[in-house]
Order: C-alpha cells, then sequence, then structure tokens
C-alpha cells in the first residue's frame, strides 16, 4: 500500500555503509569464525542500512542453524534470503469469502483501536483504520478517521493521497479538490501532483498547469517521475495525443510501482501494447498482471490475479466487477463469481455495475427471487449509456429466467439495438452473446437462428476476450445436437 | 607472520607493575576493539583485561588518509582513557573501572596500552547461551545498566554504544558498562562527537540512523543512550535490537537508506512500525504480571520521536525526560519483586 511513497534511493549512501569499519570487523570476524554472534550482527548491520545482499550468507547461516533462535530473527533471516526472489502472491480460491473478509476487518478494527490508544497522534494509524471501515461501508466512521489524520499531519503525503483516494471512491470531487488546494506544495511534489493531475481529468477542467508538470517531470528521476508521468499521459490521451501519451506512458514504465504499471496495463488495452507487464516484478501489482493476463487471453491467471487484487484492495469496486465476470463469464463458476460481488457491494452498495452483475450471477444460480432484489436495488441509469445496455440486457435475461421469453427477447434485442445507435460495439457484442446463451437454455428457437443471431451482431469485434466468448458460444451452439440444420 | 609492536606483549611486564599474559581474541559485537589487542594481566595475584593500541591494525583496514587515521586514533584513546579515569576518579560503581594506564616501547615503538577490571562475560554471551528469557536476569541487567548511565549522564558523558557485548559482567555477577571508545562529553573534540551515529551503526538510534542531529546536545545524545537502553531490554527480550526489528517493520521506502524527507516526516511511519515493535515484545511476554509496565518502559524508551521519548512525568513537569534515576528505581522494584518470586519458588 505504501509502496507509491518510494523516495529517491541514494546509491552514496549506501557505497559508504559498505566500507563502514564496523561492518569490516564483523566480516573478518565472520571469515575467522562462522558463529551465530557475528551472524546476527551481520544481519543486525544489514536490516539498519538496507543491504540486505550483505547478509544472505549469514541468513542462511540462521536458518540452517535454527535451534536457540527467535521467530523475529528467524523471519527477519527468510526476509533477508527470500528478497531477490519476489512473486507475485496469489491467494488461494478458500480464502475469498465475504464472511472471513468481515471477521478480518473486524479483528484489525480492534486492533488498531487498541493502538490508537497508545498512540492517538499517529496519523498513519487513523488512515488505515479509515480504509478498514471503508470496506465495511461504514463512511462516517471513515470520515472522521480521515478527518482526524487530515488534522494531525495535513501535509504528510501518504496522509494526503489516502485522503484524496477515500474522497474519490465515495466521489466527494469537491473534498478531493479542497484538500488539493490546501496542500503547500502541489507543483514540486511528484506524488501528490499525480493524482491531481487524474483529478482534473475526471472533472474535465483546464487549471493544470501543464507547463508546471512538465518542468517537474524533466527535473525528477524515473522512480520518482512514474505515477505523474502516468496521470498525464492519460490525459493527453483522453485529449486525443496518442503520441504525446505513448510517450509518457513508455517514461512511467521506466521505473514503475504497482499504480503505474495498472495505469499502463490498463491503457494496453486501449492504445495497443505500452508495456508488457510480465517484465516487471512489482510488489502488489495484482491489478496490471490481471489486466495483463486478461489481455493475453490467460483466464485462469486473470481470475487468480484478480482474487489477490480484492483481498489486497476491498473497498474497490474494480476487483469485484473484473472478477465476477471473469469467473461467471468464462468459466461459469457462479459461487466464486457471488463472492466477488458480495465482498465487492460490501464497500460499495450501490455500485450499478456491481449490481448488475450480481443479478446476472444470482440469475444464472437459480435464485430469481433474489435477482430480482438485486436488480431493484439499481438507481436510475441514464438512458443513452453503456450502463444502459447492460442494463437492458439483464433486463432481457430476467424475463427469460421467468418464463417470459417474448419479453426477454424484445429486451435483448432493444439492447443491441442501443448499442448500435450509441456505437457500443463491444457492449452490443456482449448484449448477443447474453442472449443467444438463454436463447440456447430456453430451447424455443432453431440453433440456425441463435447462430444467426451471433453472426450478425458480433461481426467486426477484435477485442480478444469478447471474440473467446464469442467462439465459446458458437462451439456450444455447435455442441448441441439437433436442430442446426 | 610478522607481528606488530601491540602483538608481542605477552610476557612484558608493564610500567605500572601489570604482567602481560595471553592474548584474548576479539569476540562477537566487540567493535570498540577494532583498533586494539586484548591481553589478560596479572598483578599481585589479581587478574586483568588489558587493552593496547594497535596502529597496523587499523593499516591493514585500508585508511585512505594513514596520518590522519593514526591521529585520530590515538587522540581516541586518550579521550577514552581520560573518561575511565574520570569514572575512576568518580567512583562510578556501574562502569568497568580502569586499573592503571601508560605506554610501552616494543621494538622502539610506543604501544598506549590500558588495564581494566576483568570482565567475566559480557549480556550479549550470555543471552545467546541461555535458552529462553530469563525475566530476572533480564531485569537485573537494566537495573545495573540504567545505574551506569545514571551515573554518566550526572557528569554530563554520553556512552553512543550501548548494546549487549558492551555490558559487561563482572566477577560478582553485576553488570557494569564498558568500552568508552565512542563515548562522547560536552567537550569532547573529536569527529565522532559531531556524527549522528558514533558507535556500532546496527544498534544505533533511529534519528542516527536518518541522519537527524538535533541543536541540543543533552537531546541528541542523552536521547540516542535513552533509545539504545531501551533496544538493550528488546534484544534481550526478543533477541533481536530494537532498531533492526524497527527497520524490518517498515515499508523499503521509508527505511533509512531510501528515505530522502526529513526525519520529523518520517516519524509518522516509524511510529506505525514501532507499534509492531511493541507488540512483537508483548508476543514474548505472555501473561507476566509485569507485562504492562514493561511494555510501558519499552514504549517510552524506544519511541522514534525524540520529543516523545523518555519519562512522561519528567516531560509533564519540564525535567529532563531522559533522566535515568526513576528508570533506575523501577527496574530495581521490578527485579525484586522477580526474584522473590524465583526464591519463594525454589524454597516451596
Amino acid at each position: 500500500m505504501t509502496g507509491e511513497l518510494s523516495t529517491l534511493k541514494d546509491p552514496r549512501k549506501s557505497k559508504s555503509l559498505r566500507n563502514d569499519v564496523s561492518l569490516k570487523l564483523y566480516v573478518d570476524l565472520w571469515n575467522k569464525n562462522k558463529c551465530m554472534e557475528t551472524a546476527q550482527d551481520i544481519i543486525y548491520y544489514a536490516v539498519t542500512t538496507g543491504c540486505f545482499d550483505l547478509a544472505v550468507n549469514q541468513a542462511n547461516f540462521i536458518l540452517e542453524n535454527k535451534k536457540n533462535i527467535s521467530d523475529e530473527l528467524l523471519f527477519i533471516s527468510k526476509n533477508i534470503v527470500s528478497e531477490d526472489q519476489r512473486v507475485i502472491d496469489v491467494v488461494p480460491d478458500s480464502d475469498l469469502k465475504l464472511h472471513s473478509l468481515k471477521e478480518a476487518v473486524f479483528s484489525e478494527i480492534r486492533k488498531y483501536k487498541m493502538r490508537l490508544r497508545g498512540w492517538p497522534r499517529n496519523s498513519i494509524l487513523w488512515i488505515e483504520l479509515a480504509r478498514l471501515y471503508t470496506i465495511l461501508n461504514e463512511t462516517d466512521k471513515a470520515h472522521n478517521a480521515v478527518r482526524i489524520a487530515l488534522q494531525l499531519d495535513g501535509q504528510n503525503r501518504y496522509v494526503v493521497r489516502s485522503a484524496i483516494r477515500f474522497f474519490l471512491h465515495l466521489s466527494e470531487l469537491d473534498d478531493a479538490k479542497g484538500l488539493f488546494d490546501k496542500q503547500e506544495s502541489i507543483y514540486s511534489d511528484p506524488w501528490v501532483l499525480a493524482p491531481y493531475v487524474a483529478l482534473q481529468d475526471k472533472l474535465g477542467k483546464t487549471n493544470l498547469r501543464i507547463k508546471n508538470v512538465r518542468e517537474l517531470l524533466n527535473e525528477i528521476d524515473d522512480a520518482q517521475a512514474t505515477e505523474l508521468a502516468g496521470s498525464l499521459a492519460s490525459l493527453e490521451m483522453d485529449n486525443g495525443s496518442i503520441k504525446n501519451a505513448k510517450k509518457l506512458f513508455k517514461r512511467s514504465m521506466l521505473n514503475p510501482n504497482d499504480n503505474s504499471l495498472a495505469q499502463a496495463a490498463w491503457a494496453s488495452s486501449k492504445l495497443g501494447e505500452v508495456t508488457k507487464v510480465s517484465d516487471f516484478h512489482v510488489p502488489y501489482m495484482y491489478e496490471a498482471a490481471t489486466r495483463d493476463s486478461l489481455v493475453n487471453e490467460e483466464y485462469e491467471q486473470a481470475l487468480r490475479h484478480c482474487m489477490s487484487w480484492m483481498i489486497d484492495e476491498p473497498f474497490s469496486s474494480i476487483p469485484a466487477t473484473t472478477g465476477s465476470y471473469v469467473a461467471a463469464s468464462f468459466f461459469e463458476k457462479f459461487d466464486c463469481a457471488e463472492q466477488f460481488c458480495q465482498m465487492g457491494l460490501q464497500a460499495n452498495p450501490t455500485d450499478k455495475m456491481l449490481l448488475n452483475n450480481y443479478t446476472v450471477v444470482l440469475a444464472k444460480l437459480g435464485r430469481l427471487n433474489d435477482a430480482m432484489d438485486t436488480f431493484r436495488k439499481i438507481r436510475e441509469v441514464d438512458k443513452i449509456s453503456p450502463m444502459a445496455i447492460t442494463i437492458l440486457a439483464t433486463s432481457g435475461l430476467l424475463s427469460f429466467r421467468r418464463g417470459d421469453i417474448i419479453e426477454g427477447r424484445r429486451k435483448y434485442l432493444e439492447s443491441i439495438e442501443l448499442a448500435k445507435r450509441m456505437g457500443n460495439i463491444e457492449s452490443g457484442a456482449m448484449a448477443a452473446i447474453h442472449y443467444a446463451i438463454e436463447e440456447l437454455e430456453c430451447g424455443d428457437l432453431p440453433l440456425i437462428e441463435i447462430r444467426q443471431i451471433v453472426e450478425t451482431n458480433i461481426k467486426k469485434i477484435e477485442h480478444p476476450n469478447i471474440k473467446h466468448l464469442k467462439d465459446k458460444v458458437v462451439n456450444k451452439i455447435n455442441d448441441k445436437p439437433g436442430r442446426l440444420g | 607472520m610478522n607481528q606488530t609492536p601491540a602483538q608481542k606483549l605477552e610476557g612484558y611486564v608493564m610500567p605500572c607493575g601489570w604482567t602481560v599474559k595471553s592474548y584474548i581474541p576479539n569476540g562477537a559485537g566487540h567493535t570498540g576493539s577494532a583498533f586494539s589487542i586484548g591481553y589478560s594481566a596479572v598483578k599481585d595475584g589479581d587478574k586483568a583485561f588489558l587493552k593496547a593500541l594497535d596502529f597496523k591494525k587499523l593499516m591493514a583496514m585500508g585508511a585512505p588518509d594513514p596520518l590522519s587515521a593514526i591521529r585520530y586514533m590515538t587522540e581516541s584513546f586518550e579521550y577514552e582513557r581520560d573518561i575511565l579515569r574520570q569514572c575512576r576518579d568518580g567512583k562510578l560503581s556501574r562502569v568497568i573501572r580502569s586499573l592503571s594506564d601508560g605506554s610501552i616501547d616494543v621494538d622502539g615503538f610506543p604501544v598506549p596500552y590500558i588495564v581494566f577490571e576483568m570482565a567475566e562475560s559480557d549480556v550479549r554471551k550470555e543471552s545467546i547461551k541461555q535458552v529462553g528469557f530469563n525475566l530476572a536476569w533480564a531485569l537485573r541487567t537494566m537495573h545495573h545498566a540504567s545505574i551506569g548511565l545514571m551515573q554518566l549522564h550526572s557528569r554530563e558523558i554520553s556512552h553512543q554504544d550501548l548494546k549487549p557485548s558492551n555490558i559487561l559482567i563482572v566477577e560478582d555477577g553485576g553488570r557494569k558498562l564498558g568500552d568508552f571508545g565512542t563515548s562522547v562529553s560536552k567537550d569532547c573534540k573529536l569527529p565522532h562527537a559531531n556524527t549522528p551515529i558514533a558507535g556500532d551503526r546496527s544498534y544505533a538510534a533511529p534519528e542516527g540512523l536518518y541522519g537527524y542531529v538535533d541543536p541540543d546536545w543533552s537531546i541528541r545524545r542523552f536521547g540516542f543512550d535513552a533509545f539504545q537502553l531501551g533496544s538493550l531490554f528488546v534484544f534481550m527480550i526478543t533477541g533481536v535490537p530494537a532498531s533492526t526489528l524497527l527497520i524490518s517493520n517498515l515499508h523499503g521506502s521509508h527505511q533509512p537508506e531510501s528515505w530522502s524527507g526529513t526525519y520529523k516526516e518520517v516519524i509518522p511511519y516509524l511510529q506505525e512500525a514501532f507499534v509492531n515493535v511493541v507488540e512483537t515484545v508483548d508476543g514474548h511476554l505472555m501473561n507476566n504480571k509485569l507485562k504492562e509496565q514493561i511494555l510501558s518502559i519499552i514504549k517510552e524508551l524506544c519511541e522514534p520521536s525524540l520529543f516523545l521519548r523518555g519519562d512522561p512525568v519528567l516531560r509533564r513537569k519540564k525535567m529532563n525526560p531522559y533522566g535515568m534515576e526513576r528508570y533506575v528505581s523501577r527496574f530495581n522494584r521490578f527485579s525484586t519483586i522477580v526474584e522473590r518470586e524465583l526464591y519463594n519458588m525454589v524454597v516451596k
């Protein structure tokens, strides 16, 4: 979570630490006699200087001679040994359960409240408490915790970034903007400027002093620039300056973190390959890995990465919508999709796309009443919008499942028609795929006509995931015995 | 192999009457003896430890400016000698006693030396030997170490390298502070007096690791000593010094080597990591009835912010919060409770 706060590493510092007299003496003693005490001293030195590579032999020595060694030292030794072997953690399927998430969050809240009794002025603890309340959708309590953190340390970069993320999560854009206005050094801190650029992009405003952003980008190193370059690239992309956007994404990938990598992976799905995500090993890069796996049609990997993403960011609706879509559409694992939806809805109970996905999942699981109840929770949708296409299609699904085939067909066709009018090929294709599946399930229409639904409505599709789903439904039609010819 | 003059002292009788017996190799953690050689020595049936300065050892370490290095070494040695004389003359009971000092010519080269009372062991060696955590022993060690610091601080001397191997165990089992090579007094002009970390980096207080030097000498130096005293306690409980635990609980970008902001800016992250350190200690203490008191002392002494560190009562009264008097009394009280319990268990 704090990876976004990376600061410049000073190689000179590290070099002088490697020539330190104490270290030389320890190494001298180690070379003469490999004993536990000296191994420990070199490990302590390596940890306090960040030069972990200095102590790999000693950490292995500790791990091989575990007798009478404290758990803490064993843990530190393991970390030293595995420092260069970072892999993306994948959470096993069974861990993705709403009740276990809730239990874990409640237990963490208790822990942080206890901690805050001892350290009531620690802004980071307040921010963490706010994050936990956000997961449970306890927005008032979360608000309160964010407010205290800002009062305690309103210029702390981490607190500010977390607060901005919180306000954006609740779509409180004015509060986010107000917070930026209070920052003393917005155009000199790339880590605060990056979300400011993103906010301006979202608001569609032009108060941004692009010249100052570019000047700052020229002054700082790649690690510092990664998120700012990514945010500016997205802004350029939205303004249609594709060449500039690509150039900036390239800069953001010179030393990326989890956020900039996720942004580049998202851009890759729009602009073609901006970066090869698999070339990077960045901690917490679950979102980027999910997006990359989807682009590469590695659906099992995508689902696994998405589970890790969901656990890492349970307050966000995006891993939940992505995960439920992948589990339901590519694997027909509706139980798994239900867990994604439930977890996402915990923190985002009014998210329309999540409610839509949950409705579909419940209908597919045969729980029609629950599906109808969930569908009713979707608040008003703009009649000419991508969401309207999806909602109409889901409404068609519910009609089919209620046995009202005529109404179901009408709604699906209406959805496909709306997509055509809006020029939204992808949403139209998805509606057609789901329509074909329902016709197949219902068995009322000849297979040749079902095939026509697919072929008429999905002609020019290039999106690899939709292509895959189209092929899947065509195969189902072909495999069905009987009435094709 | 060519021996340096300091390496040839076996059998020599020093001008002060001590006879040098056998060479004692450097132990682990004894960075203070980086440029010296240790021997056992005897006089009138008494045993002692003799430390001789070895210039050639410094050369072998590859000093970039040999002349300055020799000058610094000599001055440091003289400084340590003077501090020890001051402590001896002040009869500081919890500081290792220097019995004599001087210089002897070997092959035409002067070899400065200091003779100390003999230590049987040190806290580091004993901790490694112990199976599990011995609270009574740890509390008594803390009691003696805090007396040592109190005595030093009362003479405006700061130890700056308080670590387990520098807490020596003498013949009667008492603990005394040793190794004053990097100690600092207010009038000290040596280069290490102006650096954020004078002693071993692995045991340093966090402000030193981040290069922060408080302008106020007392806050800077006594605050550092207070942290190291707390760290000693953490080491005896968990087997790892507080600074190592603290840094290993930080995200990489907040660790000293990576951090480019100020110390003030990193403090909230350190405090969050420190919560984990305290919880680690808590886990080791299990259901001990003194747990809350012990945790409270560790919270006070190892607090990352210099302006919150130390005794809160003294701070409220606007007195020196790093004053050791109340810690001495608390450690003594707790040691006595635990020792009495142990005694009762044995007697019953």
